[in-house]
């Protein structure tokens, strides 16, 4: 259905407990360090000079997955990282995707201990330590099914990358440096980038921001990113573009968004009151996509995927109607939404004999016996099988001309096209009720 | 929310079932036998306030001739075939009210209508086992001494002897408002008006469920508080599985918009406005229908009466309880899917329609 790609936010980093004399203590610990915004550390080493010691760095990555339409469903997950340059392990090493349910925002020491019973694998990546071969490269991670049922469209996604060795619980060899860094834009690039959070959200509302300043578009590339492929989805509800003008500094980027009209006054002024302008002089735009999936509702779109409805979001399932009718092949069933309240009344209770005062009125109701009825007709419409069809219905049979057809069939083609259908208005789609 | 198999209502398979390979299943079984291979044709109705079944079964045997299933319970299963063999889940409680033989031409039929649990309420005139202070030779009270949920549970589990879910949600009424209910005020009421009347005062609905085993069945109520906020039980598709093969959606303009209701009444006198007794009066109005009508906008405000109610929260309240009713009243959707044993009463369902 298509193809959507999440950049890790702002949240993600790496959590790490260093330089402990003992590989338990470094594995086994508490933490004691935590950063967010920056290259991400995933690995192990036992430092090979003295004094010599052990540390174990852990990845955290968080996704804004609840900005996607709550019933996102995706066949396929990929997440894409790079390798900070000139990081290569010592050894190959086995980078493995796990559960970060157990991780928060921000990142605290004590995500390093919530990591440790993380063991089941999303999906891995072998990084050898061959130099140059990964170095400055994205690497693919191929979501398994697990992880793939760890994406939430409702809340955001966090995942946690663990080597193979921590997970183990192998300690490192003597001079082991087996950690990577994958490369994190810093805190002011990835602002740039992710627009700012604050501004995304408003009340039940969830944005999509996608941000096009000239500036910041290339930290993209550097990001941790998901490609997802999506095989159903729910629906944005609206589409809206605007726009905001200042400069590059993070405290530029306020909440305070521009209309159309308003952006185009502000440019207008600056041939007034001619700037100038730099590289760090920002001009950008957002493309909101306004989910109201992501508060229950459905939905009167204007684009994306298509109508969702109902329209109203507390409408329920009021009647179901199972059919079954072993001649036709007929099973269906038919739901009623919404238009509850005035269903409550004293119904005929159809099939019961009624009292002769009442006299003149068939015995059972009509609901009855039109199912009854129906079933009879079809029940002799469907026996024997006229000619034409049978006619139409044989592969074997050579191609005839106009001519040599049945008068039958020549009855048929010759009759002039009906006239349409009238469908009187205002019928009652629900039927007896 | 929908049949899950969490709560052991329904299997992964046969839910995996709705969307891949589908040869439908429906159970039969009553009084011990099986019918299941007889159907011939079913139309069954799983309404709010009523359900009811007709069903015919093929009797070219004539092994049914003289077979009288007549206040027979049984529960219809909806499922299909599966690689685990027929599963089904089984459907409210039914009772068989009317059977017929029909002869045609090719075919001999059984049918049966049956009814279900509501039309049971409707039946029962004398709530036997509800306790109140008896206000004259038909008609008790209860003056603010249970709460709406526990009214209703005098009616379904003490007067009916049915099962009523305890754990149930709470809409800020059901638990807390004490209603002077009086019953049979004028003769005679059936157990179906009295629990209508107790489920306006709240925002809440009632399902029926069956309960597992074909031992004879009872009924399992439960209580529903559907919000906006719900998540959606299931998405139907134009182009993908689940399929929808048919949506009609009717949106009608609220009216009334505005809901006052009048409380406090003198209780002996029955005078409004009294010193002892001064008039309180509960609002709640839906400001985005009152703009839609007319370009001013126009509020059209429908006055209730009740005057047991004492308390303005109680009264704000009520009005929510009311205006809520009524809006359910604005989407009138019908939606034709390929047969689902998943879904129930008050499911949240979506459509997405990519015709066009």
């Amino acid at each position: 259905m298509g193809q959507w790609i999440l950049y890790a936010s702002y949240e993600s980093g790496s959590v790490g407990q260093v330089e402990e004399f003992t590989y338990a203590a470094a594995h086994d610990g508490a933490g004691d360090s935590a950063g967010q915004h920056s290259s991400i550390n995933v690995g192990q080493y036992y430092n090979g000079v003295s004094p010599y010691r052990y540390g174990v760095y852990r990845g955290c990555l968080m996704f804004r997955t609840s900005q996607m339409p709550g019933a996102t469903s995706v066949s396929t997950a990929k997440l894409y990282i790079q390798q900070y340059s000139g990081s290569l392990p010592t050894d190959s090493i086995t980078l493995m995707l796990v559960s970060g349910a157990d991780l928060q925002d921000p990142l605290a020491w004590g995500d390093f201990l919530e990591l440790l019973d993380d063991t089941v694998g999303r999906g891995f990546i072998v990084i050898p330590s061959t130099p140059g071969l990964w170095d400055g490269e994205h690497h693919l991670l191929t979501l398994n099914a697990t992880g793939i049922s760890d994406l939430s469209f409702v809340a955001d996604t966090w995942f946690g990358i663990r080597t193979t060795e921590d997970i183990n619980n192998i300690a490192p060899d003597l001079g082991d440096l087996n950690y990577i860094s994958i490369t994190f834009p810093s805190a002011a690039n990835i602002a740039k980038l992710l627009q700012n959070e604050n501004a995304a959200r408003n009340g039940n509302t969830v944005y999509f921001s996608v941000k096009a300043s000239e500036n910041d578009l290339s930290y993209g590339d550097l990001m941790p990113k998901l490609v997802l492929d999506v095989v159903a989805s729910g629906n944005y509800t609206n589409l809206e573009i605007r726009f905001q003008y200042g400069n590059a500094s993070v405290s530029s980027y306020s909440t305070d968004w521009q209309s159309v009209s308003d952006f185009y006054t502000a440019v207008v002024a600056l041939v007034d009151a001619p700037i100038t302008i730099s590289e760090s002089t920002m001009w950008r735009a957002q493309i909101r996509f306004v989910d109201d999936s992501i508060t229950g509702s459905g939905a009167t779109q204007t684009g994306g995927f298509g109508q969702l409805y109902p329209s109203e979001a507390i409408t329920r399932v009021t009647n179901l109607v199972h059919r079954y009718n072993r001649e036709l092949g007929v099973f269906t069933l038919e739901q009623s939404l919404g238009s509850v309240t005035s269903d409550f009344g004293m119904p005929d209770w159809p099939g019961r004999p009624v009292s002769a005062i009442r006299a003149g009125q068939d015995m059972t109701s009509s609901e009855v016996e039109r199912i009854v009825s129906d079933y009879i007709k079809n029940l002799y419409a469907s026996t024997p099988m006229t000619p034409p069809f049978d006619l139409l219905r044989n592969p074997l049979m050579s191609p005839m001309t106009r001519e040599q057809l049945p008068q039958n069939i020549l009855d048929l083609l010759s009759k002039p096209e009906p006239p349409p259908e009238y469908k009187p208005p205002n019928i009652q789609p629900w039927g007896p009720r | 929310m929908a049949r899950t198999v969490a709560n052991g209502e329904i299997t992964q398979t046969l839910i995996d079932a709705q969307s891949g390979g589908r040869v439908p299943y429906i159970r039969i079984y009553i009084n011990n036998t099986d019918y299941s291979s007889r159907l011939l044709y079913l139309e069954h109705h799983e309404e709010a306030y009523r359900d009811r079944a007709t069903i015919g079964l093929s009797n070219r045997d004539s092994t049914l001739d003289n077979l009288d299933l007549n206040g027979k319970e049984f529960e219809i299963g909806y499922g299909f075939v599966t690689g685990a063999g027929n599963e089904y889940v089984r459907t409210a409680p039914l009772w068989i009210k009317s059977i017929q033989v029909i002869s045609v031409q090719g075919e001999r039929i059984y049918q049966i209508y049956a009814e279900g649990s509501w039309m049971q309420l409707r039946e029962q005139k004398v709530i036997a086992g509800v306790t109140g202070e008896q206000t004259s030779v038909y008609s008790n009270v209860f003056p603010g001494s249970h709460t709406v949920y526990e009214l209703m549970d005098l009616i379904l589990e003490g007067a009916m002897s049915w099962d009523f879910v305890d754990a149930h949600p709470d809409d800020g009424i059901i638990d807390t408002f004490k209603p002077t209910f009086q019953i049979n005020e004028m003769p005679f009421e059936n157990a179906a008006a009295l629990l209508y009347r107790l489920l306006w005062m709240t925002m809440c609905y009632l399902r029926i469920r069956a309960i597992s085993g074909d031992a004879i069945q009872y009924p399992r109520w439960e209580v529903i508080y559907p919000q906006i906020t719900d998540a959606v039980d299931k998405a139907y598709y134009s182009d993908q599985a689940p399929y929808f093969t048919e949506y009609v959606e009717k949106n009608t303009l609220l009216i009334p918009n505005s809901i006052v209701v009048l409380c406090n009444q003198e209780p002996v006198t029955e005078l409004w406005d009294t010193p002892a007794y001064p008039l309180i009066v509960g609002t709640a109005k839906d400001q985005d229908q009152i703009n839609k009508y007319t370009e001013a906008g126009k509020e059209l405000i429908q006055v209730f009466l009740c005057g047991n109610i004492r308390t303005q929260e109680d009264a704000d309240n009520r009005a929510l309880a009311i205006l809520t009713r009524l809006k359910s009243e604005i989407l009138s959707g019908r939606l034709i899917t390929p047969h689902d044993s998943q879904i129930e009463l008050y499911d949240k369902v979506s459509v997405s329609d990519r015709r066009g």
